[in-house]
């Protein structure tokens, strides 16, 4: 795979050595690709900002840490699967700490309805299966189909043996298949 | 049947022509890799048309990024990396150096603090030479000279771990964790030089020592 993102803009960028990266650039390049990421394991549009932002604060960080060869985005993708599971946390204590009749009227975090309306079907149906998915597995199908990046980066983001990414996206891929069969008609 | 990922390699055009031709000939004569193929197809397709109709990233998203590093607080030293991808591998002479520093700002901090350790009791008080709390005196200063020197050697192992990793580092990253490092023990350096023996000043020295410890352990587990 010639670069790690379809949302690559800058042609060889990815391949800069870190100190000549400029962070406005890494931002412009990747933060798309970040913010759907996050916006698929969280669910949740205002979340996935503010996740987004605080994954590019840590990046600025640790920018001296990129190793030259390195890729960008599987790194940011590291970085941001962190700044999730916090958020996940967060979100558990938070939940723990309501009433059950409050707990009933948070805000969903599901697509809203204006998002359901602006959707076509096969979208939507896509979206309802991803959301079917546990988060890692989900994470993980996302980075292969969507963001590009090959098992063994996912194998490196994720913490995983390759053995298990391939597992783990090939299980992903029957129940994203299972669900949208009659929209693809692909089998 | 074909690997899924020659296929998915193939939908990607990521496969050079000659290694095309061959997927697709065994796809031709293959039912199941015909199936694959034929989702594999639509899921690329489901996710470009859902890349093309992602909203634009709000620009308050870059606005906040760029307000909060440019406080110095969010731009001084490496994190401690939360990244699970690498986890922190101490190599024993560091996990001994750490176990030494930590021992040492112990002892620091439970002799140079602890009354009784530090005088006996005077006779114009009741005291009697024979009965001093402690029979043998133990010195602030002597206390804080071991957990200085503790502390020194433990930097010493850090050091030499940095040094041999050293290598790994880009030029220019390299210069950049030699500043910040010689800063430190400037720090520290200045610190030791006003402490003389007050006991506070030289908790202060002990506690800059700390911090370079800590900025070495930290660049030593993200070069690794």
């Amino acid at each position: 795979m010639a670069l790690d993102t379809r949302d690559q803009e800058l042609a060889g960028a990815d391949r800069l050595p870190p100190v000549m990266l400029d962070f406005r650039a890494v931002y412009d390049t990747h933060v798309r690709s970040v913010r759907r990421f996050l916006g698929d394991l969280l669910r949740d549009d205002a979340g996935a900002d503010e996740a987004t932002q605080e994954t590019f604060v840590r990046a600025h960080a640790k920018l001296a840490t990129l190793r030259e060869g390195d890729k960008v985005l599987p790194w940011l993708f590291g970085i941001a699967r962190n700044v999730f599971y916090e958020e996940l946390r967060a979100r558990k204590r938070h939940l723990r700490s309501i009433d059950e009749d409050e707990r009933d009227e948070e805000p969903s975090t599901a697509p809203s309805p204006e998002g359901m309306l602006l959707g076509a079907e096969a979208d939507a149906k896509l979206s309802e299966a991803l959301a079917e998915l546990g988060e890692e597995r989900r994470a993980a199908l996302v980075m292969r189909i969507d963001h590009g990046l090959d098992y063994d980066q996912i194998a490196e983001v994720m913490g995983w043996p390759l053995s298990k990414v391939k597992n783990e996206i090939h299980r992903a891929r029957l129940t994203l298949r299972t669900r949208l069969s009659k929209y693809v008609g692909g089998q | 049947m074909c690997p899924t990922e020659e296929l998915e390699a193939l939908v990607a055009n990521e496969l050079d022509d000659a290694a095309a031709e061959r997927v697709r000939t065994h796809v031709a004569g293959c039912a199941a890799c015909q199936a694959e193929l034929k989702w594999l197809a639509a899921e690329a397709e489901l996710m470009a048309r859902r890349r093309a109709s992602q909203a634009e990233v709000s620009p308050a998203i870059w606005q906040n990024i760029a307000e909060r590093i440019s406080r110095p607080e969010e731009t001084v030293a490496p994190q401690p990396a939360p990244n699970v991808i690498r986890p922190r591998r101490w190599g024993r002479p560091a996990k001994i150096a750490y176990g030494g520093l930590l021992a040492a700002a112990a002892a620091a901090v439970v002799f140079a603090t602890w009354p009784g350790q530090l005088h006996v009791v005077p006779p114009d008080l009741g005291g009697h030479q024979a009965v001093a709390v402690r029979p043998k005196k133990v010195s602030a200063d002597v206390t804080l000279d071991k957990a200085e020197q503790e502390y020194q050697e433990a930097a010493k192992v850090l050091e030499a771990e940095y040094a041999a990793e050293r290598g790994r580092l880009p030029k220019s990253v390299a210069e950049r964790y030699d500043r910040m490092l010689s800063a430190t023990r400037t720090q520290v350096a200045d610190a030791r030089a006003t402490a003389g023996n007050d006991v506070d000043g030289r908790m202060v020295v002990l506690d800059g020592y700390a911090e370079y410890l800590r900025n070495l352990q930290t660049i030593v587990s993200d070069i690794r």
